[in-house]
């Protein structure tokens, strides 16, 4: 049974090792670090004092992360010449390795809880590679912690007979594919309608219209992804958890992020935030861990900048919650998406350019004109039904098929599985593979 | 001890079946569809000013009308071989409008350079080529951030990895039959499973006689009524109600030479500068790409070597602002430097005028008015 998890492994292994032998080989050594220091950590405990645990766990990993991910910015940024940019070409050169925030994340997270002792170090080398290279959740997420995975990989080891549930999972793929390439991958085509003209042509409309697009295009992205990984999950027994917990439907910035990238936004709460005091000092520690978050999602300004704007909406949250708690609940949930609506364009304009966006859209004297006809506003009332109108738990995470639920109906599952395979020639990357 | 309950049995057999009745379906439709390529577009018989529309064709199709007339014809005194953005060079260029004798352009869909040393082959075990001088055109890193240099999109039919297979080296790799096998299920499967399949075999209407057609006459045939309906709706009425003088359908149509109609008025390209962000997850090139794509073109011009044919590279530009120093296209510098003895005409700084795009990424007429004029002062038309 043991051959189960070099299956797991080795798939997993083959999967990654598309994007390249370098990145491959980054990757086993970061399993290897964070393996191996967690040993040493509870070898010998007192030879570690907590600073000198948590900068040995984090060394390789962040290092990786840096080469990898933030040299382009962090030489832009410094405005390194090309002298200096060549001594780094090496780096350059490789292409991000995919997920790398993802897997460096759970590593770390792995080497600190052993330090902290709040687990126990695993001895076996193809259980732990098999946590960190678990390849449904190994791009996009969700970011695992060994504790979650640590029984369903020992069951998969131990249980004679596995009983997958291969109907959840298969609805769950369908569903997920389909909400990809229809819903995420669409909404980017409208988006070009407008974001391919000069500002001047666009009207206030356009810029709203263009604002609602990317909200679909970004959160239906992430949300298929995570999708389907769970999907795939219980095809092989492992249930991950559900990392979009329907988070446009929040009452405030703060329950947002309760409901947004919800292993992410833990993650920091227990590795940064509360390591930094938490509350004792709690409008810089926001600051601090939004700019992380940011950075964490792209490397660039803007991404920071989104980060602090989502701190600033975190505080302010803070600050007024006495009055925004009293808001009706429909007003509440149509703020909070607004405001957080308003940063998505960071994900994708610089700085600059969000800025003039911004103006034109305060400026502009136009609301009467459109670039977009009327099927793209039908189009985003249909998601709005789906996005706000609709309860998860009732048509998707319903584990057991309910004969009043039609997305439950095998025929139907079939029907969405084939017009996914037709249509997946027009998906595109999924924007978390970027992290 | 059963792996499943009887609830899932029940489910998994009605979707199993299901999913086989619609992927069965699938095939049979695509099956239904016209190859395009036997029997053969004359494009030698067609009329100056006349064009083949294109519209509603599969990539598929669209490729093989040039590919089955580069298999039955013999080769013009000029050929060129590449992809879409390659679509608007035409014998004007030369000063012979529209002489496919004289210069005849091959290019189509995303063919890289692995897919065009496979064309170049199967066409040269036929005896088609040019007679003077092959141009190959490269897809500039910086049009799709690396892709389609290298990479391919599975846009040759099966028949001509197996025809070249003899020639290829893949065929000294590792596992060879398993890295062909896997090419060949991809390709079956980017054709078979694909909407576009599917849907034109249900609808698509229309040979090579009602697909070539005169545009300078076409005003007599079109129903005027058609005019004054929106646009998108002209194209769905023209290309399934048998109307086809409607200048919207003519995106894509192809000229005597090969080359494409350059569209007009609201069908133009949007000219976007930057048009590919280059993002780093889009990458397609990484390190050590630089030595496959010098392998490619070394093949490449082995081909014209053992015929006697001159080959030239080209690279066309793309309208961008100053990004000469993007990843993609310091690696492509690099394979370029290896290839020193091989002839590469590289435009990639001709970036920030306009008037040499059609779109962002396409090089427009005027573009390969230049580069013909370069190629005569350089002697390789003499």
């Amino acid at each position: 049974m043991r051959l189960r998890l070099w299956i797991l492994v080795v798939a997993s292994f083959m999967f990654y090792g598309v994007s390249g032998p370098e990145v491959l080989l980054a990757f086993v050594i970061a399993i290897l670090w964070g393996y191996v220091t967690a040993l040493l950590f509870a070898r010998w405990p007192r030879a570690w004092p907590r600073a000198l645990a948590i900068a040995v766990a984090v060394s390789v990993p962040a290092l990786f992360l840096i080469l990898f991910k933030y040299l382009t910015f962090i030489m832009d940024t410094v405005r390194a010449g090309p002298e200096t940019r060549g001594h780094f070409w090496f780096f350059f050169n490789i292409v991000l390795p995919a997920g790398i925030s993802f897997y460096t994340f759970e590593i770390v997270s792995y080497s600190l809880d052993v330090a902290d002792k709040k687990i126990k170090p695993e001895h076996d080398l193809l259980r732990f590679t098999s946590f960190a290279s678990f390849f449904p959740h190994l791009i996009a997420g969700p970011i695992m912690r060994y504790a979650d995975l640590k029984q369903q990989l020992q069951a998969l080891q131990s249980t004679p007979v596995l009983k997958p549930n291969i109907v959840f999972g298969l609805k769950l793929l369908s569903i997920g594919l389909i909400f990809k390439i229809f819903v995420a991958d669409f909404s980017g085509t409208r988006i070009t309608k407008a974001s391919d003209l000069p500002l001047e042509q666009l009207s206030g409309v356009d810029q709203l219209t263009e604002i609602a697009f990317w909200s679909a295009q970004i959160y239906f992205d992430f949300w298929a992804y995570s999708v389907m990984a769970i999907g795939l999950g219980r095809l092989f027994c492992v249930e991950l958890p559900v990392n979009f917990r329907e988070p446009y439907l929040s009452r405030d910035p703060r329950e947002f992020w309760q409901r947004w990238h919800v292993t992410l936004s833990y993650w920091l709460r227990d590795y940064v935030y509360i390591r930094m005091g938490g509350r004792e000092a709690y409008v810089r520690n926001i600051l601090i861990v939004f700019a992380l978050v940011g950075l964490w999602h792209g490397a660039g300004w803007n991404f920071v900048a989104w980060g602090i704007y989502h701190a600033i909406l975190v505080i302010l949250y803070h600050v007024t919650a006495p009055a925004w708690d009293r808001l009706p609940r429909p007003v509440a949930v149509a703020l909070t998406f607004t405001l957080v609506s308003f940063g998505w364009p960071l994900f994708f304009l610089s700085l600059e350019k969000y800025a003039a966006f911004l103006g034109h859209l305060v400026t502009t004297a136009s609301w009467h004109t459109s670039v977009y006809p009327l099927h793209d506003w039908l189009y985003l009332a249909v998601i709005g039904v789906v996005t706000f109108g609709l309860r998860e738990r009732n048509w998707l995470y319903n584990e057991v098929p309910n004969r009043n639920v039609i997305i439950d109906s095998p025929v139907i599952v079939a029907l969405l599985m084939f017009i996914g395979l037709l249509t997946v020639s027009l998906s595109r990357t999924f924007i978390y593979f970027r992290f | 001890m059963p792996l499943i309950g009887p609830h899932q049995q029940r489910w998994l057999r009605v979707f199993g079946a299901t999913l086989a009745v619609l992927l069965s379906a699938a095939v049979v439709l695509s099956l239904r569809l016209p190859s395009f390529r036997e029997p053969v577009l004359n494009f030698y018989a067609m009329k100056p000013g006349e064009i083949f529309n294109v519209y509603g064709l599969t990539r598929r199709q669209e490729g093989s009308v040039k590919l089955g007339f580069a298999e039955a014809y013999p080769g013009p005194e000029i050929g060129l071989y590449g992809n879409h953005i390659a679509a608007f060079f035409g014998a004007e260029a030369f000063g012979h409008p529209e002489d496919a004798e004289y210069f005849f352009n091959y290019s189509y869909a995303n063919l890289s350079l692995p897919e065009i040393r496979r064309y170049l082959l199967h066409v040269a075990q036929l005896n088609h080529l040019p007679k003077k001088l092959i141009l190959i055109q490269i897809t500039p890193p910086n049009a799709d951030n690396g892709g389609f240099i290298i990479d391919h999109g599975n846009e040759l039919p099966p028949d001509i990895f197996l025809s070249t297979i003899e020639s290829d080296e893949r065929s000294n790799r590792l596992l060879p039959l398993v890295t062909l096998s896997w090419e060949l299920v991809r390709n079956w499967l980017h054709e078979i499973l694909n909407y576009n399949t599917v849907i034109m075999s249900l609808f698509q209407s229309g040979g090579y006689e009602e697909r070539t057609l005169s545009p300078a006459n076409c005003h007599d045939t079109s129903p005027a009524w058609l005019s004054r309906v929106p646009g998108r709706l002209q194209t769905i009425l023209g290309t399934y109600g048998g109307v086809r003088c409607v200048p919207r359908l003519w995106t894509g149509a192809l000229r005597r030479d090969g080359s494409q109609l350059v569209p007009r008025g609201e069908d133009r390209i949007p000219l976007v500068q930057n048009e590919d962000p280059l993002r780093e997850s889009d990458r397609a090139l990484r390190a050590g790409d630089e030595h496959t794509i010098a392998r490619e073109m070394l093949a490449i011009d082995a081909i014209g070597i053992r015929h006697g044919i001159q080959v030239v590279f080209i690279v066309p530009p793309v309208y961008e602002t100053d990004r000469h120093e993007s990843v993609v296209n310091r690696i492509f510098d690099r394979a370029l430097a290896l290839v020193r003895d091989v002839t590469v005409i590289d435009h990639r700084s001709m970036r920030s005028d306009p008037s040499l795009f059609e779109g962002g990424i396409h090089a427009s007429p005027r573009y390969y008015r230049i580069l013909a004029e370069e190629l005569r002062s350089r002697g390789f038309l003499d």
